[in-house]
């Protein structure tokens, strides 16, 4: 997946988002834990103590006494964890766990009242301070009971807590993330089924997107669609529009050159000159419709031919035209090497090309062509002399260069034209066979 | 006040779970109470509470003159411990004096 990919994105925040929520709802858990085992404890705590007022009586001293004491183990222990503390004035009682200790808890305990206090071996302590009234009317007798429990009791089971709790939140995690991915997934799926429909309009498969995207996708696909119409009837229009001006100038270029051949004898020079214009107009016109004829190509669609069998059978039509059949044609063009066009205009850019180096080449004309990463490219070259930098930079302005040789001499100029509506690059150099060295390039994909 | 019940039912539970003398007298409570001579323990613990508010913490079943007796020790929420004696057989409070 790309890192600019909606899906990826989409995913991480959901991912983020979470884990924030499971982090919180952990934090969340602990906290209400810490205070139900507070209560809980306090509770049981609470109840030892009433335990103990319903067994506590006074003896004739006025000292404390427990007909029985309460059954757990750990009061009968030292330091075992778990004390009580019965106090009557003075005279204090205590369960054996507290040994050489006792609780200390302060007078200012409002009842009933939970309280944190230290323990005999140092720990913390949760006690329940019960107070107690005892005897018979007039002859009362305020008592204290406290009974306390060691808070590392707690922390064991915080523990065992917080060993289930983690890998359960992790778990909730990992089965939360992916059933965002696979939400995710299916939300952007219309836009899976976009592209793969737009590839099909780009490979020319399709002319349109098909209409049954969910209510969010739609509005796109239909304007998508209108455009495409659009672009297609501005086309078709622009087409005609130059096709009809080019044929429209071909009658009055022909009556032109005609006239020019009329006042051959009365004026040479005249005759020439207009004759020269005429040719001029028409290699313009001969421009124009090519360029209408490639406009189709410069919609979405992006069409691709291979290059070998056209370089062969331009070749093979060269070597039948005048001063091309004793001319030496080397073709070697990789059969992978595809250009991004129609082959109908690879052909008239090759063919323009392969025209050209006919015409001006002494012995030899090379075609090749390059397939390996990064641009690809296609030359030829031949060993007739060359065109001058101010030759090569007049091509672009449509200028008319090869006067010295038949035809309109726009030929190159239309190749140019028609490889740039593809994509394509068309430069100009010396060849290492003496000549002209005509390449293309585009990019590689 | 169920919560309070059931804090109330645990401490008998500890009441009967203490030493064998604990369980002797639930024996004999049961035995009495099967041979109908007393009431069941909840009626004489709703009778005690209606007559003294506060937190049961002790309960004791005694044969007194041929009639059977709760002796009920019953907390308030002030912290005073009071003694409430139950005729067992009726399910009436005998008195709800101070603390013995």
């Amino acid at each position: 997946m790309k890192r600019n990919s909606l899906r990826l994105r989409l995913g991480l925040a959901a991912a983020a988002l979470i884990a924030l929520a499971l982090v919180l709802a952990g934090i969340g858990l602990t906290v209400i834990l810490d205070q139900v085992l507070d209560a809980r404890t306090a509770d049981a705590l609470d109840r030892t103590a009433k335990l103990i007022a319903g067994r506590v009586s006074l003896a004739p001293d006025g000292s404390p006494t427990l007909s029985r004491e309460p059954p757990d183990p750990r009061f009968a222990t030292p330091y075992g964890g778990l004390y009580w503390q019965v106090e009557a004035g003075s005279h204090v009682l205590r369960s054996r766990s507290l040994w050489d200790r006792s609780l200390d808890v302060g007078a200012g305990a409002k009842p009933p009242a939970t309280i944190d206090t230290t323990g005999p071996d140092g720990g913390r302590l949760i006690a329940v301070v019960q107070p107690l009234t005892i005897g018979p009317q007039g002859a009362e007798t305020e008592l204290r009971v406290i009974v306390a429990e060691d808070r590392r009791n707690l922390a064991a089971s915080r523990t065992t807590f917080l060993r289930l709790l983690v890998p359960a939140l992790v778990a909730l995690f990992v089965v939360l993330t992916l059933a965002m991915a696979l939400f995710v997934r299916r939300a952007l799926a219309p836009f899976r089924v976009l592209q793969t429909d737009l590839l099909a309009v780009h490979a020319g498969t399709r002319t349109r997107l098909p209409e049954h995207f969910p209510d969010e996708v739609r509005p796109l696909v239909a304007d998508l669609n209108r455009l495409l119409d659009v672009q297609e009837r501005a086309l078709i229009r622009a087409r005609d529009a130059a096709a009809d001006m080019a044929h429209g100038l071909k009658t009055p270029l022909a009556v032109l050159d005609a006239l020019a051949r009329r006042t051959d004898t009365a004026d040479p020079t005249l005759s020439a000159e207009i004759a020269e214009q005429a040719r001029a107009m028409g290699g313009q016109v001969e421009r124009a419709l090519a360029r209408a004829r490639i406009a189709a190509s410069g919609d979405l669609r992006r069409r691709s031919c291979r290059v070998a069998p056209v370089a062969e059978r331009l070749v093979a039509t060269m070597r039948r035209l005048p001063e091309g059949d004793s001319l030496d044609w080397a073709v070697s063009v990789p059969e992978a090497l595809a250009y991004p066009g129609e082959e109908g205009e690879l052909m008239e850019v090759l063919g323009n090309l392969l025209d050209n180096a006919r015409k001006w080449a002494h012995r030899r004309v090379r075609v090749t062509g390059q397939t390996e990463s990064g641009p690809q490219s296609l030359a030829v070259e031949d060993d007739g002399p060359g065109m001058s930098a101010a030759a090569i930079a007049g091509i672009g302005r449509g200028q008319r260069w090869d006067e010295t040789r038949p035809g309109t001499g726009f030929g190159i100029a239309i190749a140019r034209d028609v490889a740039e509506a593809a994509g394509a690059q068309l430069d100009f150099g010396r060849s290492e066979l003496g000549g002209l060295r005509a390449e293309l390039t585009w990019p590689g994909r | 006040m169920n919560v309070r019940r059931a804090a109330c039912l645990c401490l008998l539970g500890l009441l009967a779970g203490a030493p064998a003398s604990a369980s002797e007298d639930a024996d004999r409570a049961r035995q009495a109470l099967e041979k109908g001579e007393i009431r069941p323990l909840d009626e004489i613990l709703r009778a005690a509470r209606e007559a003294v508010p506060g937190d049961v913490v002790s309960v004791d079943l005694k044969r007194d003159d041929g009639r059977w007796r709760y002796k009920l020790r019953i907390l308030g929420a002030d912290g005073k411990r009071r003694t409430v004696k139950v005729d067992a057989r009726s399910a009436k409070v005998l008195d709800d004096d101070d603390d013995d």
